[in-house]
């Protein structure tokens, strides 16, 4: 299937979107994930606490009867019963310490079952009787963090694997809902390019017969009439150079060269007299040798741009200076001029400030573009009645 | 022993003790009750709160666990 530029460009938005699109899937996707591995966690955890809460109750329970019959005993016993399968530790009600085997300093009354931060598992069992005086019993064990190793293995492991599955997915969908637009878009595509294409027959034949008249020959008004012919047939090549640029040339990979500013100003002006002499509009030029290596087509679009939006919106019997510098152009009219709050919106595509005049606001964009590609400056200054004046700095 | 297995901590052996001399009866005795029915409860002290707080102090520094299990 052949695609246009137009197609392309659109594609790229496509591509914008659908990485936009896939973005905020997969950020969703992985919160619901992380979601899941938290409520995953804390389950395991307490898997966890109740596999060791029934192993250290046990063990409680045994040390307990050590101790009370050590209360018996004692003070002709006195040596704390220990154990190797953890360590133990005993406080009164007043939260003193009778006596302790602990290595972790830090201990919640209040929790039966708890993690200390370094890593010690703590159970907590309150004596009903006060054997030795003590109200708590403390047993410690070390949390080996195996339990987690795991949790985080199964974590990584399905959660990495759940992305993946729906990350694929999401893009299987988005092509899906895509696919109607693209087809709509294509046919848009080809449309535009086609009906641009065959404007270019007839307009040539147009301008070229147009060139072939000879002027002497034919009557006063005739004359004025074949002006007439050639200023429209101007500006709809003006535009159709436009239409083309925008849809076709603009992705296009251009070729630089060094040329002459002034000359091609110079031919510029020379196309646009007769739509100048129109309006009654003057040029006056002063122009520098200025030497630029850009591609000669696209700069040819900033000038001619530049050139037809001063003749456009100039007054009747008004003037157009041009003054090239060797590193600044300035093109400025005697015209309208635009009001200061819409000054920073005229490079937008489509925009458009006076609809008396034709055209579709995609003339400065294209400018912009341009001046943006080869990395220069644009300034505009704007007076209303007054006119406007556009400089690009280089 | 028997008054640490009953009050616990302390200072509520203390005052456990120090209540029970200054008001004795067999209802908050913590001795078992063929004890008591054998001796009767001890008779109401003489000697002053602040002289039984102090014999109190010798008897826990005398009995106390803390600092004596190894």
């Amino acid at each position: 299937m052949l695609r246009s530029k137009v197609t392309n460009s659109l594609l790229a938005n496509e591509k914008k979107s659908l990485h936009r699109f896939l973005m905020l899937y997969i950020i969703m996707i992985i919160s619901i994930i992380s979601l899941i591995s938290i409520y995953y966690y804390q389950y395991q955890k307490q898997l966890m606490m109740l596999n060791k809460r029934v192993i250290l109750s046990d063990y409680a329970s045994e040390q307990a009867r050590k101790i009370k019959t050590l209360h018996f005993l004692f003070p002709e016993q006195n040596t704390y019963p220990r154990d190797d399968r953890f360590v133990s530790a005993i406080y009164d009600l007043e939260y003193q310490k009778i006596f302790s085997l602990l290595k972790s300093k830090e201990i919640d009354f209040n929790k039966e079952l708890y993690i200390t931060k370094d890593k010690k598992i703590h159970f907590v069992k309150v004596f009903d009787d006060y054997y030795l005086g003590a109200k708590y019993l403390i047993l410690e064990i070390d949390d080996d963090g195996l339990w987690l190793r795991y949790t985080w293995q199964d974590i990584i492991f399905y959660g990495g694997f759940g992305i993946l599955i729906f990350s694929i997915i999401g893009f299987f969908l988005l092509n899906l809902f895509l696919s109607p637009m693209k087809t709509s878009l294509s046919i848009l595509d080809r449309f535009i390019k086609d009906t641009t294409h065959e404007l270019n027959t007839p307009l040539s034949a147009i301008l070229t017969n147009i060139e072939m008249i000879d002027l002497d020959k034919t009557s006063e008004d005739n004359r004025k009439k074949i002006n007439r012919i050639n200023i429209a047939a101007k500006t709809v090549s003006v535009l159709y150079n436009d239409l083309t640029y925008a849809t076709l040339e603009n992705n296009m990979h251009s070729s630089n060269e060094k040329i002459n500013l002034k000359n091609i100003i110079k031919e510029r002006v020379e196309y646009f007299d007769i739509l100048a002499k129109s309006k009654e509009i003057d040029f006056s030029l002063n122009l520098q040798d200025s030497f630029l290596m850009v591609n000669k087509n696209k700069f040819t679009r900033v000038i001619d741009n530049l050139i037809s939006n001063a003749i456009k919106y100039n007054r009747r019997k008004g003037t157009i200076s041009i003054r090239l510098l060797r590193n600044s152009l300035t093109v400025e009219d005697s015209g309208l001029g635009i009001e200061s709050n819409k000054l920073e919106y005229i490079f937008d595509r489509y925009s458009r400030f006076n609809s008396s005049e034709g055209g579709f606001g995609i003339g400065l964009s294209i400018v912009k573009d341009i001046i943006n590609e080869y990395e220069m400056d644009i300034k505009v200054n704007s007076q209303i009645n007054k006119g406007t004046s556009i400089t690009i700095i280089w | 022993m028997r008054y640490l297995a009953a009050y616990g901590g302390e200072n509520n052996v203390k005052a456990g003790m120090l209540h029970y001399f200054m008001y004795p009866s067999n209802d908050i005795s913590v001795m078992p009750k063929e004890f008591l029915e054998e001796r009767n409860a001890t008779n109401h002290s003489n000697i002053g709160e602040k002289t039984l707080k102090k014999s109190i102090d010798i008897y826990w520094e005398l009995y106390k666990v803390k600092g004596r299990l190894q």
